[in-house]
């Protein structure tokens, strides 16, 4: 047996024996309870799941207001690398400054939203891609802080000082620092979503919590769970094998 | 192309660092070099004495205080000066063709696989092409930086001390490949070191300077045979050579040779 597959078993022992223990428990034990629903109420609520919560039509408008905001936003990266690094050094303070409020607190951030675009979904587009161009231009300013300067020297001693190939050069090797963030904007997203959808109250799966908070169903509440716990597991591995593959002369 | 011909000349560069306080401190003192087409000349001086940041300014990164680098240029095919960074400056994202291939690029000019084919040879790459740099050692990397400098087709090529971290066998190596490739092509060499038998093994004219600030001591003209291998160490000529820099440190009293590789 090799080492990964050694290392692999545990890891998926660990999910059957999580689901084993929870099947066990709240279907045999305590079948009725507060805590969590009975696993048999589970696979009953997939259908009003469907039907009556649109469960497909939710998932899509907020998969798509995220994946399509990362995506965009980096293909601005790597279509405009240039342009940006100009505009770091341009503006750097500046720039800076609005990178500091990626934590902002958001609460307040998405109720100036709500009250200024109620119905928009475009809004809710354009709110995303801020916070993605933020994490995306805070890690192309960290980059470049740490670009070793043997490879910027070595270029301007061959080709001169031609801002557009060093910035070529800076970027690229920014490239790993962005898809960190990425994974990082990736799961922040997914809060900074479902909190916006909540209070908005309109479509997306966090509408879908406040719906099932009022009525209070809690399988569809724990099924909802599950479902966004599943997707963001499986964004985050993806993000993280296109580094792997991508950037693997990363030291 | 004449031989003789001075195609680097620094005259009484000066360069004052002002540090963080305001304080000023001078690293380096009314240098004048003359480097002749085909001549390979090493500066030797202790470690961090500023011979970095004397390369930098010959090579036009950056300014110094007063005095200046003049450049004739003898090729009118070439890139005039090109330096090879002490830490490996090849771009890690790029294997070791395309590493190449970039330069041509960045130099607006046609890729040349022919060319690029024959540089990997010379610096002893070959079979290594599709080789990243990330990962190997720093013997490999300086064979990409210098393959990458051939690739312009310069006059001149800095080396700011590459091999300080190399063990023995790589180090050889390199040393014969430079060797060979002084002899071989018409390229003009400036070494920063402050190894004593490394400058002695790879040049023809040394450079003694001390430190704090750098300051020239003397010029020593090394005799040795063109083509030379690591047994030449053994020499007479060579242990001669390596005294009289000794000995040029001592009677200067100059606390630098304990900075200094013998």
């Amino acid at each position: 047996m090799n080492n990964k597959a050694e290392h692999k078993f545990p890891f998926i022992y660990f999910w059957i024996i999580l689901i084993l223990i929870y099947v066990i428990l709240f279907e045999f034990i305590f079948p009725s309870n507060k805590i969590l629903p009975r696993p048999s109420i589970l696979l009953d609520s997939l259908n009003p799941l469907q039907k009556d919560y649109h469960i497909y039509f939710n998932f899509l408008y907020s998969f798509s207001g995220i994946y399509l905001t990362i995506i965009v936003g980096y293909f601005i990266f790597i279509l405009f690398p240039v342009y940006l690094l100009g505009l770091l050094d341009k503006f750097s303070g500046i720039i800076k400054f609005l990178a500091s409020f990626r934590y902002f607190p958001l609460l307040g951030v998405i109720a100036i939203f709500i009250l200024w675009f109620p119905y928009s979904f475009i809004s809710e587009y354009i709110f995303y891609l801020a916070i993605t161009f933020t994490f995306l231009i805070s890690a192309l300013e960290k980059g470049k802080a740490n670009v070793k300067q043997e490879y910027i020297d070595s270029i301007i001693s061959i080709a001169g000082n031609k801002r557009k190939i060093i910035n070529e050069i800076i970027f690229k090797y920014c490239q790993p620092e962005i898809f960190y963030s990425i994974r990082e904007l990736h799961i922040f997203l997914w809060s900074v979503m479902l909190v916006f959808e909540f209070v908005k109250a309109q479509s997306g799966l966090g509408s879908l919590f406040r719906s099932a908070l009022l009525y209070n169903d809690l399988s569809i509440l724990f099924l909802l769970s599950v479902i966004i716990f599943i997707i963001i597991a499986i964004g985050d591995y993806i993000i993280r094998l296109i580094h792997k593959k991508s950037f693997h002369w990363e030291s | 192309m004449d031989s003789n011909e001075i195609i680097l000349n620094v005259s009484n560069l000066t360069n004052i660092f002002e540090g963080p306080a305001g304080t000023k401190k001078k690293l380096f003192e009314n240098i004048n070099v003359d480097l002749s087409a085909g001549q390979f000349k090493s500066i030797l001086a202790p470690i961090g004495s500023g011979k970095s940041t004397l390369l930098k300014i010959i090579a036009g990164l950056g300014k110094a205080t007063s005095g200046e680098v003049k450049i004739s240029d003898l090729n009118k095919d070439s890139s005039k000066i090109v330096l090879i960074p002490s830490n490996p400056s090849s771009l890690p994202w790029l294997n070791v063709e395309k590493n190449i291939e970039y330069i041509f690029k960045v130099i607006s000019k046609k890729i040349d696989n022919k060319k690029i084919k024959e540089i990997i040879n010379i610096v002893g790459l070959k079979g290594y092409e599709t080789h990243f740099a990330n990962n190997k050692s720093i013997g490999f990397r300086f064979r990409i930086s210098l393959a990458r400098a051939l690739a312009v087709n310069p006059s001149v090529i800095l080396i700011d001390e590459p091999f300080n971290n190399l063990d023995f066998n790589t180090k050889k190596e390199i040393y014969h490949n430079i060797n060979d490739i002084y002899n071989n092509m018409n390229i003009s060499f400036l070494l920063a070191t402050s190894n004593i038998s490394e400058a002695i093994f790879l040049s023809d004219s040394i450079l003694v300077l001390q430190r704090n600030p750098i300051k020239v001591l003397g010029e020593i003209e090394v005799a040795l045979q063109k083509k030379r291998r690591i047994e030449i160490f053994k020499d007479t000529l060579f242990d001669k050579i390596r005294n009289d820099i000794i000995q040029i440190y001592k009677s200067e009293s100059d606390y630098s040779l304990h900075a200094l590789t013998v």
